[in-house]
Formats: structure tokens, C-alpha cells, sequence
């Protein structure tokens, strides 16, 4: 069978795994996933615990079989090779780095199994290029368990990157370590990815992680595609409520639309101006709009009462309680000067093309 | 139980003083180790110095026991013969059972080793709860006499045993596998088994399979991944089970003697024939003392293999 004529260094077509329980049930882990990843693409998988993240880049390592679909890496065809016979490379949640052997002896480990000779001039030259990109230059000599967390990190990563997959496999690398390290590691690794101009597939339940570093995002929900696109057009044009939910924050409220816009189930009016699609007059729908599309002032078409406050340094949030136990979230600048106080009244606007109908 | 209830309880507590039975470790008093040095030093350290002390006696007249005065006779006789007109030769013939006794016990430690090495790791991959029925199964053997189950090897391997029958079923001429050499090796195979596949389980229930995905990921085969990974995981509880295995191995008498015949002679059976048939306590000593030194030289070389792997990281230190 053909390949499918694209550019993609990596398709994966319907690929579907199931799961069969000790009690004879079957659980779908991945339902039909189709990708197709660029050469040199920051390539992000997104979605909660369990939505079947690992269980795709398992399938496209070789360390799991899935139950239907093809997986092509160039034009050969891989989902039925063992998974030593795969160009492809995996860094592991929990690193798996071998405790018997020292850092260098790490990142020699898969050249070996090419059948180079580890005191090869090749291989050392190779392994060292790997420590100073990951910038572990003085570390060769250790064992695993004489580093911290982001420094293991850092050697599954060389390892990983020292056979040149066509394609890296990351499998929530950033998980283990602490908030800061995560943020630096960001930045670290997609300089990374860009020396070493090798295609990532990073998968991650984090949406922040998802949206700093990755090309395009496809975000997972109980394995199946919920939408694919660049950072900006999910954020932008969340196709449906799970996406609009994971990427960023959403208010989400029942509006039914009227001549001027629409009147939520509590009462409150929405201005036409601030729909990005019209509502059709008497239809009962979801909207949603962001946070960060409210602001305070003077008077609004949004009343309620403050019910909560988040300051978070860069801006201040504000729970508003609105008619009908109607609740949304604004994000006001710091220099907002209203009253913050619990119980206070606070007037919402929301910016012009704002609102969006939200499909369930 | 209401509210209030709860409440006076906690009430009733705050009024107590407070008294905290907790005491940091190592913090004990050092008598609760008092029995067990004392057993030590009375039954471990005394007898061992009695048969040093025993090895430079000389044979009393009735063969129980020693004599003085003190002599290194006994121990001349481990290499020397002295023939009637007094001459002295060298005489292997204690060497060679030494040199029998060690590398019978180090092939029992290899045989034991290339079965226990898959059947442990077969059983730390099984589901918890059969992972331990089959522990268990393991010790089963414990639960018999080890004379009895040698007797069982006898009774399996003589002439006219099941083993011989079943060949002799096929048209086949019976081999003469009891006494022998061979049945000896069975025998104390059969018994140490048990020695090396629990520790080595242990190391094996605390592999983490996932480094074994990590090396096929990068390439490398089955062969490899038992080579390079999985067995070099495995060598504190490798290397516990030798020291086991090995050990009691060098000085094993019974598999020798109900297994062995009498021409087949080990340290063991030597040892145990100068207290009974011979009489001779005071050679029979310096044997035992010879068994000692050799078991503290395999103890040492085992010891230096643990303190390589501890250097690696690994929590193996035996001595
Ligand atoms: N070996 C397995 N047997 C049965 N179910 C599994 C197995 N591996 C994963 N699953 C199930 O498949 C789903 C997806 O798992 P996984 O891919 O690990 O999710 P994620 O990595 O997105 O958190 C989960 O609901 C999990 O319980
Ligand atoms: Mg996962």
C-alpha cells in the first residue's frame, strides 16, 4: 500500500487501540486518530489524564500494538515493526535511565545497538556533542542517581536525541520536575529542538506547556482529535466547549438570542455588538466569553456582585455573582481602581466580538 | 456518634499531657542486642576457636577428642605423607578434594544460577497475587528434611529408580547414575535452588520494566536488553544468591555422601569421616579450619564484587 502523498515525516491514519480488561470488557483507548507532522515541527498532543496521550505515542514508538489504523514514518510503513527497527526515539515520563551505567554510557547506549564500538572516536565524538547541547558538559562521569530531576531529564533527552530519530517522542518530560525548572526547560528544549532540527512530538496534559512551546497543537479528548491547529486558532476558535475549556479559561452561560443580541437564563443582556456570531432570535444556546474580554466600567450591561478575588500579580481576578446565580470570571488590569471588596457591585462590558457560541 | 460527642472526646485529649511514643532510630538501648551477642560469641566465636585449638592438638588414644602436646602435624598432613622410615612426600590427595569441593560448589552455583536467573524473572512479570503463590511455592521444599529429599534423589536415580526404568522402557542399557559425581551435582543443584532464586527474585520484583522499553527504543534486541539491562539489574540479588548457593555448598557432606558413593570424597565427607570412623579429631579440625579459610577467601572475593556494585549506586554492601 501507497503512502498517502503529503510532506509529513510522520502520519498516523485511524489509528485506533483497544483494550481488553481481565473481565472480558473492551475499552477504547484511541477512537480513529488521524495526524500529519511536518519535518521540523514543535508538534504538541494535549489533553486530560487518561484521554489515550501515551497510549499514541506508544503505538508510534512500537511498544504498544494498536488495534487498527497505519502509522507511516516517510514512505515506510512502521506499525508493524518491532519497535528496535523504528527511526524514532522516545524520551519517558519517569526518564528510564539505566542506573548501572554512567551518563555517557547513557548516551552511547543506543549507538551501541547501531553496533558502533562505544570508544569509538564516532560515538565519543557524538556523545559529547549530545552533553554540551543539553548543556551537561561536566556531568559524563556520573551515574543517574548523582543528579536532580532536570539534570536526568536532560540525559534522557541526549540519549534520546543521540540515534537522530527522524522524530522525538516526549512523553510529558516536564512532568517531574518543579514549576520553575518547567518554565526554563520550555524554552531549553525548543532551542533544542531547533539545533538539533529534529520533528518533537510532545505530549502534555499542561495547557500553558501545550501553548508556549508547540507549532500546532491537536488536543485529545477520550482518544479521539477534539481540534488541531496553530496555539492561536485554538485559543481564538475553540471549536467546542472540551477545547474552549482546556485552552485558556472560558465563562460559559445559557443565552437565548433576541433582536439586540441575546438575554442570558438569568436576565442578563448581550449586547449584538459584542457576538462574534449572531445568535438567532428565540435559539437557546451556550456562549462563552474569556475572562480577559471583560472589563470594569462604569456601567455595563453586566451587573453582579463580587463574590471572589484572585490577585495574581499581573492582574486582578474578579468573581462576579450575576441575576439567576449566574457566575462569571473577569480578568481587570492592575491598575483597576473599583472596589474589590466581597458583596460590592461591580459593572462588566464585554470587548466587541467576544462572545462566542460554544458547541457542547 | 454526634457532634458534641466528638467534641468532648477531643476535649478529653488537649487535657491529657501529651505522650509521644516515638524514639529515633539508633537511639535504643544497646542491651536488646545483649542475646544476640552472647549467643553469638557462645555458640559462633568460642566453637571456632576451639577448633582452631583443636587443630594443633594430637589424637587421644581413645580417638575421642585431643590430646596434647601441641603439634603441627595435622596440619603437614593436609599436603605432606610421611612413609615408615619417617621420609616426608607431598600428597595431593587432600588438595584434590579440596579442588573437587570448589568447583563441584562453584557448578552448582552456575547451574543453579541459569535456572533460577528465568524462573525468578518469569515470576517478579506474573500478577501480584500469583507472584506470590509462586513465591511460596518456592519454599515449599523447605517444608521437608533435606536428608529426606536426598534419600528421594537415591531412590530416583539408583538402577532399578524410575529414571533408569523409563530408559530401560525405551530398550535403552540403564546408566549408572547413582552413586556418582553426577548425582551429587543433582542433588545439591536441587537443594540450592531455592537459595539463589529468592534473592534473585527480589532484585528481579524491583526491575523496573520500563528501562527494558527505554533500551528496545533505542535500538536494542531481545538478547540485548537481558544482557545489558536486565541482568546487570539483577546482580545485588545475583550476587546474594551465590554467596548462599556457594558457601554451604564447599561444605556439603550429605548429597556427597548418600549421593556421591564412597570413592567420591568432599571436604565435607572427609571432615566428618576424621570425627566418626577415624577418630582423629585434631586432623579433623584442621580440615574444618581449611574449609573455614576458603569460605572466608569466596566471602572476600564476593565482597569486593559488592563493593564494586555499591560504588555504582547499588545498596549491595555485604561485608
Ligand atoms: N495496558 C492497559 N490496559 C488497559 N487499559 C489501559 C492500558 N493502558 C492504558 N489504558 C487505558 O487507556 C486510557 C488512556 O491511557 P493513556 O494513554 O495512558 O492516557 P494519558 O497518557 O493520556 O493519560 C486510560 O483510560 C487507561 O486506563
Ligand atoms: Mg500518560
Amino acid at each position: 500500500m501507497n503512502p498517502v502523498t503529503s510532506d509529513a515525516v510522520l502520519s498516523v491514519r485511524t489509528l485506533t487501540k483497544e483494550f481488553t480488561n481481565p473481565e472480558g470488557t473492551v475499552f477504547t483507548a484511541l477512537g480513529g486518530v488521524d495526524l500529519e507532522i511536518m519535518p521540523g515541527e514543535f508538534f504538541i498532543l494535549l489533553g486530560p489524564s487518561g484521554c489515550g496521550k501515551t497510549t499514541l505515542l506508544r503505538s508510534i514508538a512500537g511498544l504498544e500494538q494498536p488495534t487498527g489504523g497505519e502509522i507511516w514514518l516517510g514512505e515506510e510503513r512502521i506499525d508493524e515493526l518491532p519497535p528496535f527497527k523504528r527511526k524514532v526515539n522516545t524520551v519517558f515520563q519517569a526518564y528510564a535511565l539505566f542506573p548501572h551505567l554512567t551518563v555517557r554510557e547513557n548516551i552511547s547506549f543506543g549507538l551501541e545497538m547501531e553496533g558502533k564500538s562505544p570508544r569509538s572516536a564516532e560515538v565519543q565524538t557524538r556523545v559529547s556533542e549530545m552533553l554540551e547541547l543539553v548543556g551537561l558538559g561536566e556531568f559524563g562521569k556520573r551515574k543517574p542517581h548523582q543528579l536532580s530531576g532536570g539534570q536526568q531529564q536532560r540525559v534522557a533527552l541526549a540519549r534520546a536525541l543521540a540515534k537522530r530519530p527522524s522524530v522525538l517522542l516526549l512523553d510529558e518530560p516536564l512532568s517531574a520536575l518543579d514549576l520553575k525548572l518547567r518554565r526554563e526547560m520550555r524554552a531549553e528544549l525548543k532551542r533544542i529542538q531547533v539545533d538539533a532540527g529534529i520533528t518533537f512530538v510532545f505530549v502534555t496534559h499542561d495547557q500553558e506547556e501545550a501553548m508556549s512551546m508547540g507549532d500546532r497543537i491537536a488536543v485529545l479528548n477520550k482518544g479521539t482529535i477534539a481540534q488541531l491547529g496553530s496555539p492561536r486558532e485554538l485559543y481564538g476558535s475553540p471549536v467546542n466547549r472540551f477545547v474552549a475549556e482546556f485552552i485558556g479559561e472560558m465563562n460559559f452561560l445559557t443565552a437565548t438570542g433576541n433582536a439586540d443580541g441575546a438575554m442570558t437564563a438569568g436576565g442578563t443582556h448581550l449586547p449584538a455588538a459584542a457576538m462574534i456570531e449572531p445568535i438567532p432570535e428565540g435559539e437557546s444556546v451556550t456562549v462563552g466569553v474569556r475572562p480577559e474580554h471583560l472589563r470594569a466600567v462604569d456601567r455595563g450591561p453586566i451587573n453582579g456582585r463580587i463574590v471572589a478575588v484572585q490577585f495574581l500579580g499581573t492582574d486582578v481576578r474578579l468573581c462576579l455573582r450575576l441575576g439567576g446565580d449566574e457566575e462569571v470570571w473577569a480578568r481587570v488590569s492592575l491598575d483597576y481602581e473599583g472596589p474589590t471588596a466581597l458583596g460590592s457591585e461591580v459593572s462588566l462590558a464585554p470587548t466587541e466580538r467576544s462572545v462566542r457560541v460554544v458547541r457542547p | 456518634m454526634n457532634r458534641s460527642h466528638v467534641g468532648s472526646t477531643i476535649e478529653e485529649h488537649a487535657a491529657r499531657p501529651r505522650h509521644i511514643s516515638w524514639r529515633r532510630p539508633g537511639t535504643a538501648s544497646p542491651w536488646l542486642a545483649a542475646p544476640a551477642i552472647i549467643i553469638g560469641v557462645l555458640f559462633v566465636g568460642v566453637p571456632i576457636v576451639i577448633v582452631i585449638v583443636y587443630s594443633f592438638m594430637s589424637r587421644a588414644p581413645g580417638g575421642t577428642g585431643v590430646a596434647w602436646p601441641v603439634t603441627f602435624e595435622n596440619w603437614q598432613r593436609l599436603l605432606f605423607e610421611e612413609d615408615f622410615d619417617g621420609n616426608r612426600f607431598f600428597n595431593p590427595q587432600y588438595l584434590i578434594v579440596l579442588w573437587r569441593s570448589v568447583w563441584t560448589a562453584a557448578l552448582t552455583t552456575a547451574l543453579t544460577l541459569v535456572l533460577a536467573v528465568p524462573a525468578a524473572v518469569w515470576i517478579a512479570t506474573r500478577p501480584p497475587r500469583l507472584r506470590s503463590l509462586l513465591v511460596l511455592a518456592a519454599t515449599i521444599p523447605f517444608w521437608t528434611n533435606t536428608l529426606i529429599r536426598t534419600y528421594a534423589w537415591m531412590i530416583l536415580l539408583n538402577d532399578q529408580g524410575i529414571v533408569n526404568a523409563a530408559i530401560q522402557a525405551f530398550g535403552l542399557d540403564p546408566l549408572a547414575l547413582y552413586p556418582s559425581l553426577f548425582a551429587t551435582v543433582i542433588g545439591l543443584v536441587y537443594v540450592f535452588v531455592p537459595f539463589m532464586l529468592l534473592p534473585i527474585y527480589t532484585s528481579a520484583a524491583k526491575f523496573d520494566f520500563r528501562l527494558a522499553e527505554a533500551a528496545y527504543d533505542l535500538g536494542a534486541t531481545r538478547l540485548r536488553v537481558v544482557t545489558r539491562v536486565l541482568l546487570p539489574s539483577l546482580r545485588p540479588g545475583i550476587l546474594a544468591g551465590c554467596v548462599l548457593v556457594f558457601v554451604p555448598a564447599l561444605g556439603a557432606f550429605i548429597q556427597p555422601m548418600l549421593l556421591g558413593g564412597a570413592k567420591v570424597d568432599f571436604i565435607g565427607t572427609i571432615i566428618q569421616r576424621q570425627f566418626k570412623e577415624s577418630q582423629n579429631w585434631p586432623f579433623g579440625a584442621a580440615i574444618s579450619v581449611a574449609l573455614l579459610a576458603l569460605t572466608l577467601i569466596a566471602l572476600l572475593i564476593f565482597a569486593v564484587g559488592s563493593r564494586r556494585l555499591a560504588a555504582q549506586g547499588e545498596k549491595a554492601r555485604l561485608l
